[in-house]
């Protein structure tokens, strides 16, 4: 009888994921004491379990999320990525547990993209999230996309360790994370976002209330600890596809008891399609980050930055790919470059090759560490 | 990792529609008592469209087959759905979810087809559960690395041709069955061809085989429809789609399986918000 069971629900179900083992080279030796070279093999696993009725009206999926780093047991760790029930109706939507969402259009920073907290023990790049608990009602309208999202528990960001690399000379500690608000982790956050896209324009407006995703760190001694403020902020993203043209803008404008500023991302990808009669695609981009917080206000990276890029594509059965790109302060306080480069060996199996470079910070930055944490990293992933 | 790739959707359609009443079927005396061969054949466009009108949406699954000049093989699994928009100004939607290679399983393209501007395009990209608009001019490059491009899978509605009649012909592959010779010519920018020859049956209006001339008028590429079957009484459907590329000696076939009409897809089905629950 349970043998039944089992099969039956086997398959309606669904497994996917990933194994992946990856490894880090940093191009110098560590910079601080008790601090490791970090030039160490690790393992991620991501395995996913999906369900959804025959009439489609109820989705379930649970994806777990698992890295063990030998070198840092900060970066060594568990997330319930998804856990999420969605029922939908015809014109609604409601979906409730831990889930993930993406706000955004821009390539080089995430700047509008609020919900989810950073998983920053990842990668430097803020696209790895933690799975955030959330109720989500969504209407669909021939006027738009309203979606409501009422967020009972905060996630606190993920910080590398005594012993990882990444960090600058005091370690943060994540034991002791203050508030602004007494309610803490537990302080309620909601936000409201409209999309809609009409012709060759794709728009999102959100207006969000509650935790600051950023902490701002406070430094007492050789401790650091984070603070995370209350925002409220309002965010536009915009997207205007014109041909090989995408011209594309977030902006935002976020209030706390301590700064109100503006934050720009805009620029634009231009795709060259069937390069040299190849079947190759060139893929040019530019961003232009402008962001006007104050020092009371989380640091940024990106106050007055350009970023130049190139995406390579070669359209082959491996679906090989290529990106590099450089992002410059204006005011020469330094610049980061990435390359990423992936390919597909076969139908389980990727190759991912990723090189993360810092250089010339400014020593004065807070993110002077970073130049002496230059690094690459390949990855092998089997997906099943 | 995969925007470059996924510029544009399946899907099959050989024909969007024209109305909401059924029409009375034309027979080849009909049609072939126009005036000009390109009268004829805008005639015979519009036949084949009609017959085809009506079955609201359409589901299948797709098997993918690559082959290069080896013989060297990579299978793609993916499904496919589409939502007939019977206006001849506007073509269908369509939304394409792959599973194979696991990589990209989740991943899922929608598109809107349009007759003379540009199509509309969103990749869903589920590891970030990003939604992104993409570029749809990349009409003449390989759709997921196949010999077929993307306009071969996309750009079926009639609206983005000019058809010219040529004659009757014994079928390709079928040859007791008599077929009309066209010559189209695409109406919109960026394709990757002079022309395509079609020949298709008088009878059901069948495609059975397409010759492809690539920008220098040389034959580039021949597809071959294989394993004609009737659904509802009406619509005829291929099991098997075979594209050969003369140039580089390498093959694709597309296999298809458990078509299925008039579900209870709608609109909302075939939304950009809709993309965040495909799967």
């Amino acid at each position: 009888m349970i043998v039944t069971v089992l099969s039956n629900s086997a398959a309606c179900g669904e497994f996917a994921g990933f194994s992946a083992i990856e490894y880090r080279q940093f191009f110098q030796q560590e910079q601080f004491s008790r601090q490791r070279s970090g030039s160490i093999p690790s393992l991620i696993t991501e395995p996913e379990y999906y369900h959804q009725s025959d009439d489609r009206q109820h989705s379930f999926v649970a994806r777990l999320f698992f890295h063990y780093d030998p070198n840092d047991d900060e970066r060594t760790h568990f997330d319930i990525r998804q856990a999420d029930w969605t029922f939908a109706e015809n014109d609604w939507e409601l979906r409730l547990g831990i889930s993930k969402v993406y706000w955004g259009v821009a390539e080089s920073r995430h700047l509008v993209d609020t919900i989810n907290q950073v998983d920053a023990v990842e990668d430097v790049d803020e696209e790895d999230r933690l799975g955030q608990p959330m109720m989500q009602f969504a209407l669909f309208k021939d006027w738009g996309t309203l979606r409501f999202f009422y967020l009972p528990y905060f996630r606190e960001r993920t910080f590398p360790g005594t012993r990882g690399r990444l960090r600058g000379p005091f370690v943060i500690d994540d034991n002791d994370a203050r508030y602004q608000k007494s309610l803490q982790e537990w302080y309620p956050n909601v936000a409201l976002r409209y999309e809609h896209a009409v012709g060759n324009w794709d728009l999102g407006i959100a207006q969000f209330h509650g935790t600051n995703r950023e902490p701002v760190f406070i430094i007492d001694g050789n401790r650091i600890t984070p603070l995370y403020q209350t925002i409220n902020q309002t965010s536009v993203d915009l997207q205007y596809t014109d041909d090989a043209w995408l011209w594309k803008l977030e902006t935002l404008f976020r209030s706390s008891r301590h700064d109100d500023f503006f934050a720009v991302t805009g620029g634009f990808e231009y795709s060259i399609f069937g390069l040299f009669d190849t079947d190759h695609d060139l893929g040019l981009l530019a961003e232009y980050h402008y962001d006007g917080r104050n020092h009371r206000s989380p640091l940024s990276f990106f106050d007055h930055d350009v970023f130049l890029g190139a995406r390579y594509v070669f359209n082959n059965i491996s679906d090989s790919e290529l990106l590099a790109g450089v992002t410059t302060d204006l005011k020469g306080e330094g610049a980061t470059a990435v390359i990423e480069a992936s390919h597909r060996i076969n139908d389980h199996w990727k190759i991912e090759f990723d090189t993360r470079l810092f250089i010339h910070i400014d020593k004065n930055s807070f993110f002077s560490f970073l130049n002496q944490d230059k690094f690459m990293q390949l990855r092998l992933s089997y997906f099943f | 990792m995969f925007s470059g790739l996924l510029r544009n959707v399946l899907f099959i359609i050989i024909g969007c529609c024209i109305a909401l009443h059924v029409f009375a079927e034309k027979t080849k005396q009909q049609l072939l008592t126009g005036d000009s061969p390109e009268s004829i054949g805008e005639a015979i466009a519009i036949e084949l469209d009609d017959r085809d009108l009506g079955f609201i949406n359409q589901t299948s699954k797709m098997e993918m087959i690559l082959r290069n000049a080896h013989g060297q093989e990579n299978t793609r699994v993916m499904e496919t759905r589409i939502l007939e928009r019977p206006e001849r100004t506007v073509g269908d939607k369509s939304l394409l979810i792959f599973y194979n290679p696991r990589d990209i399983n989740g991943t899922a393209l929608l598109s809107f087809a349009e007759i003379l501007e540009p199509d509309q395009q969103w990749l869903y990209l589920p590891a970030l559960k990003r939604v992104k608009r993409i570029s749809s001019k990349n009409k003449s490059g390989p759709f997921v690395g196949s010999e077929f491009a993307y306009e071969d899978i996309t750009s079926n509605e009639i609206g983005k041709y000019s058809w010219r009649y040529e004659g009757l012909e014994p079928c390709p592959l079928e040859v007791t069955l008599e077929c009309f010779k066209l010559v189209t010519i695409p109406k919109y920018e960026h394709s990757g061809y002079t022309k395509r020859v079609v020949w298709v049956d008088v009878e059901e209006f069948r495609a059975y085989k397409v010759d492809f001339y690539d920008r220098k008028n040389s034959l580039l590429k021949t597809q071959t429809f294989h394993g004609y079957k009737q659904y509802l009484d009406k619509f005829w459907r291929a099991d098997s789609w075979k594209m050969h590329n003369h140039q580089s000696g390498k093959s694709t076939e597309l296999h298809f399986k458990q078509y299925q009409f008039k579900t209870n897809l709608t609109d909302n089905d075939f939304s950009k918000a809709s993309l965040k629950r495909v799967r």
